[in-house]
């Protein structure tokens, strides 16, 4: 059963007594530890609306079994993997490309991407509003299956957020850069950062289903 | 029950972001130490993304398998991960050549060997295909995923609030009491309350 302690250390905001003592539950308890499991599940499905993650317990176990069975043990030198300094450039300058990228959609999307009072469009992420602050995302009374529909209001509903250009393939090639650049950018952890106005990079994946 | 007390927080002025990133620092410190528990809570963090990315590269029958891989490659390389970026970005490159190295190792098999899944049922082989998508070891993502919408959606209003901005929202606890205009320990104790109630119907859901 989980408890206060545990809930603010799954966010990072447990005092280091209280880490301390919730690790130690954790590895006491496997119920504890299944809980941690079921809410990393829950941020991915509610943070990652695009993916189907498939809720899988299982999977750790599997790790652990397969470790025991190989006799593996953190690190050996020989066996350390490491990153060639030539590949951190390479990364660093793809990650600086789809930057660039992103700053000349940003140049000329932004004028779709605002109302009539000029300001940017929220795309539904609204803080103070209705129903004290609740998201739009996350109150929408939509049935359980409506669910990603609601949560992706914002680019579903506004095709002037999208990526537009005269040139289908173009416009294909731009889009997949944005989808690039967005999925490189979760995978940094930076989804709870990333602007409302990426969800452009989104585009065309309702169509794709 | 463990309460809140005031200046008990060591990063309630900091972004969520960095206070999970402190968690994984933690949990690798301690992984290298040789707490297997601990890795083993890394696995559960990120296993969900993990698969997510390798799923660029291979098919997503073929993706659990290779996270699993990625993992394994990460335990015997962990005491080679000395912090310079966060565990995730070392996790995330680990996990990309997994998955390159998959595929070439993929091309080099001549494509009479690949079984498909009827062939494999045939042959008696099916278990290498199938032990993440038995019923009893993977649930239908969607109906999990609906059942927890549908139990966010009827918690109140406060609590609804709460969760929703720390979990679609990435905020920390402190940028959640700004937006609600309430103390931190206030929002501490919803999100707690939120997250008890949807870990009861997650677990009802996967002891089915």
């Amino acid at each position: 059963m989980i408890d206060e302690r545990f809930s603010a250390y799954l966010d990072g905001e447990a005092s280091p007594s209280e880490a301390e003592a919730v690790l130690s539950e954790m590895g006491r308890d496997p119920g504890l530890r299944a809980a941690w499991g079921r809410q990393q599940w829950l941020r991915s499905a509610l943070r990652d609306v695009d993916t189907e993650a498939a809720y899988d317990p299982g999977f750790a176990e599997r790790v652990a079994r397969a470790i025991d069975d190989a006799g593996e043990s953190p690190a050996r030198a020989d066996r350390v993997v490491s990153f060639p300094a030539r590949r951190r450039w390479r990364t660093a300058a793809s990650l600086a490309a789809a930057a660039s990228v992103v700053g000349a959609v940003l140049l000329v999307a932004e004028p779709l991407g605002r109302d009539s009072s000029g300001m940017p469009d929220a795309g539904g992420t609204t803080l103070a509003g209705d129903d004290a602050g609740v998201p739009a995302v996350a109150v929408s009374g939509t049935p359980a299956g409506e669910t990603r529909a609601a949560v992706n209001v914002a680019r579903s509903n506004r095709a002037a957020d999208h990526w537009s250009v005269s040139d289908p393939a173009v416009e294909d090639q731009l889009n997949g850069y944005l989808l690039e650049h967005n999925g490189l950018a979760r995978g940094y952890g930076m989804s709870g950062a990333t602007p409302s106005f990426l969800r452009v990079a989104t585009y065309g994946q309702d169509t794709q289903r | 029950m463990a309460r809140f007390a005031a200046g008990d927080t060591v990063s309630t002025g900091v972004k969520a972001q960095m206070g999970e990133d402190s968690t994984d620092e933690q949990l690798v410190a301690r992984a290298q130490a040789g707490e297997r528990i601990a890795f083993d809570l890394l696995v559960r963090k990120y296993q969900y993304k993990v698969v997510k990315l390798v799923s660029r590269y291979v098919t997503p029958a073929d993706a659990p398998d290779v996270a699993q891989e990625a993992f394994i490659k990460a335990y015997r390389a962990l005491d080679g991960f000395k912090g310079n970026s966060a565990f995730y970005t070392w996790l995330y490159r680990i996990s990309i050549n997994t998955a390159k190295n998959f595929l070439v190792a993929r091309s080099r098999r001549p494509a009479s060997q690949d079984i498909d899944f009827t062939d494999a049922e045939m042959l008696g082989h099916s278990d290498r295909f199938s032990e993440q998508d038995t019923p009893d070891a993977l649930l239908e993502s969607e109906e999990i995923r609906d059942a927890v919408i549908a139990t966010i959606r009827e918690l109140p209003p406060d609590l609804r609030t709460a969760i929703m901005l720390r979990e679609l929202e990435g905020m920390s606890y402190e940028q959640i009491a700004d937006s609600m205009e309430c103390p931190v320990g206030t929002v501490r104790s919803r999100i707690f309350r939120a997250r008890a109630a949807i870990d009861e119907r997650l677990r009802s859901l996967s002891e089915r």
